[in-house]
C-alpha cells in the first residue's frame, strides 16, 4: 500500500480532521467511562484505565478484545479525556497512535464516534468496548465504571 | 608374445595423463556439485525467509481484522435498528449517527506478497504454499478493491436531499453488511494459509525458528498487554 493511502487511512482512524482548536479551549465537563451493560467490569483504577486508553492493555481479563472508542476531534469530552488521561494535545495523540500502529504495538487506533448517541449505541452493541461520554448523557443500556472506586456524582472523581 | 607387444606400444606417460584427466573431470564436478549446493543452500535460506515474512504479515493482517470486526459488527448491528427505526433524516444526523471513517476496512499490509514476487522467490516454493498465498493476497485485493467501490457508493448517498435519508442508511447498511462478511472470509483465508506457510516452514526449520502460534490474550499477557 503506498505510504500516502496508509497516511490517509491513519488519519481516518484516528478521526483527525482539523482539529478545532476551540474544542480544546471550551469549559471541562464531568466525564463518565461506560462499557457494555454484560462486562464484568465496574471499577478501573485510574492506572488501568490509562493502560486501556493508551492501548496497553488490550484484552480484558476474560481475554475478549477491548474495542476503544473515541470522539471525533469537535467533542468537548474529548478534549477533557486528552487533558486528563492522555496529557496530551490533538498533535501527540495523533502521533501516538500512528506511532504505535508502525512499531506493531497496535493493530488499529480507537475507533472513531461522531456523538454521544453513537457512543451509547455501539457500547450497547460492542461486548468488549469501552469508551467515555458525558456524565449528564449516560442512559441505562451501558455500565458507568468506578475510577479509583469513585463514580462521577462522588466528591474527588478524577474525569472532572 | 602379445603382452610384449602391450607393453612396447603403452606410452609411460599414458597413466599420467589418465589419472590428471579424471582428476580434472573429478574437480570440475566437484565445483559444479559445491556450486549447485551453495545455491540450493541460498535458495532455502530466501523462501525460510520469505516463508517467515509471509507468516508474521498474515498474522499482523489477522490482527487488524479482528481489531476492526467487533467495530464494523457493532456499526451493521446499529445500522440495522436505524434502517427499520428511520431515526435518520438529515445528512447531518448521518453523520453523526454513522459516520463515514467508521466505515473505512482495515488497511491490510501485502509487502511480503509484492517482495516475494519481485524476487522471484516464489519459484523457489512448492505449488501448495504459492497457491494458498495466491489466493489469500487474490481475496485481499478483491477485498479492497470491493470496500473502496463500497465507501464511494455510502459518500454518494450519504449527501441526501429530502427523503433520501432511507436509502442513504440502507446504502450504508448493505455495505457493511458486505465488509463484515468480507472481513469473516477473509479472517477463515488467513487462518488457512498460516496454517499451509507453517506447516511449510515446520519441514525447513526447528521448531525454535518459527514465529509462534497467535494466541493474542495470552501473548498480550506475556507482553504485559
Amino acid at each position: 500500500m503506498r505510504p500516502v493511502v496508509l497516511f490517509t487511512l491513519l488519519m481516518a482512524a484516528l478521526g483527525v480532521s482539523a482539529a478545532p482548536a476551540a474544542a480544546q479551549a471550551a469549559p471541562k465537563q464531568t466525564i463518565a467511562i461506560v462499557v457494555n451493560a454484560q462486562s464484568p467490569i465496574s471499577d478501573l483504577s485510574f492506572a488501568e484505565l490509562r493502560k486501556i486508553f493508551m492501548g496497553d492493555q488490550q484484552f480484558w481479563a476474560d481475554r475478549s478484545k477491548v474495542t476503544l472508542l473515541v470522539r471525533a476531534p469537535t467533542a468537548r469530552e474529548r478534549a477533557t479525556v486528552l487533558d486528563k488521561i492522555y496529557k496530551m494535545d490533538e498533535d501527540q495523540f495523533r502521533q501516538y497512535w500512528i506511532g504505535k500502529m508502525f512499531r506493531a504495538e497496535v493493530a488499529g487506533g480507537p475507533k472513531i464516534v461522531y456523538s454521544t448517541d453513537m457512543a451509547l449505541n455501539l457500547i450497547a452493541t460492542i461486548k468488549g468496548s469501552i469508551t467515555f461520554v458525558p456524565a449528564a448523557s449516560v442512559t441505562g443500556d451501558v455500565k458507568v465504571l468506578r475510577i479509583d472506586g469513585k463514580l462521577p456524582s462522588d466528591p474527588g472523581y478524577i474525569l472532572k | 608374445m602379445a603382452e610384449r607387444r602391450w607393453k612396447i606400444r603403452k606410452p609411460k606417460w599414458l597413466g599420467e595423463v589418465v589419472i590428471q584427466s579424471l582428476a580434472i573431470v573429478f574437480s570440475i564436478l566437484l565445483a559444479l556439485w559445491t556450486d549447485q549446493w551453495k545455491e540450493n543452500r541460498k535458495s532455502r535460506e530466501l523462501s525460510v525467509i520469505s516463508l517467515r515474512n509471509f507468516l508474521t504479515e498474515i498474522q499482523q493482517n489477522e490482527n487488524r481484522l479482528d481489531d476492526a470486526l467487533p467495530y464494523h459488527k457493532g456499526l451493521q448491528t446499529m445500522l440495522v435498528q436505524l434502517d427499520s427505526s428511520h431515526a435518520i433524516r438529515t445528512p447531518s444526523e448521518f453523520q453523526n449517527e454513522v459516520g463515514i471513517d467508521g466505515l473505512r476496512a482495515p488497511a491490510l499490509l501485502q509487502t511480503a506478497w509484492l517482495t516475494a514476487v519481485a524476487t522471484g522467490v516464489l519459484t523457489k516454493l512448492d505449488y501448495e504454499t504459492v497457491s494458498a498465498l495466491s489466493l489469500t493476497y487474490t481475496l485481499q485485493d478483491r477485498f479492497r478493491e470491493d470496500t473502496r467501490t463500497g465507501m464511494q457508493s455510502v459518500v454518494a448517498a450519504s449527501n441526501f436531499g429530502p427523503g433520501g435519508a432511507a436509502p442513504a442508511v440502507e446504502t450504508a447498511k448493505n455495505y457493511i453488511g458486505e465488509v463484515v462478511t468480507s472481513e469473516d472470509e477473509l479472517r477463515s483465508a488467513y487462518a488457512v494459509a498460516e496454517g499451509v506457510v507453517r506447516k511449510k516452514l515446520e519441514s525447513m526449520v526447528p521448531p525454535s525458528e518459527i514465529p509462534p502460534q497467535p494466541d493474542s490474550a495470552s501473548a498480550a499477557k506475556k507482553k504485559g498487554t
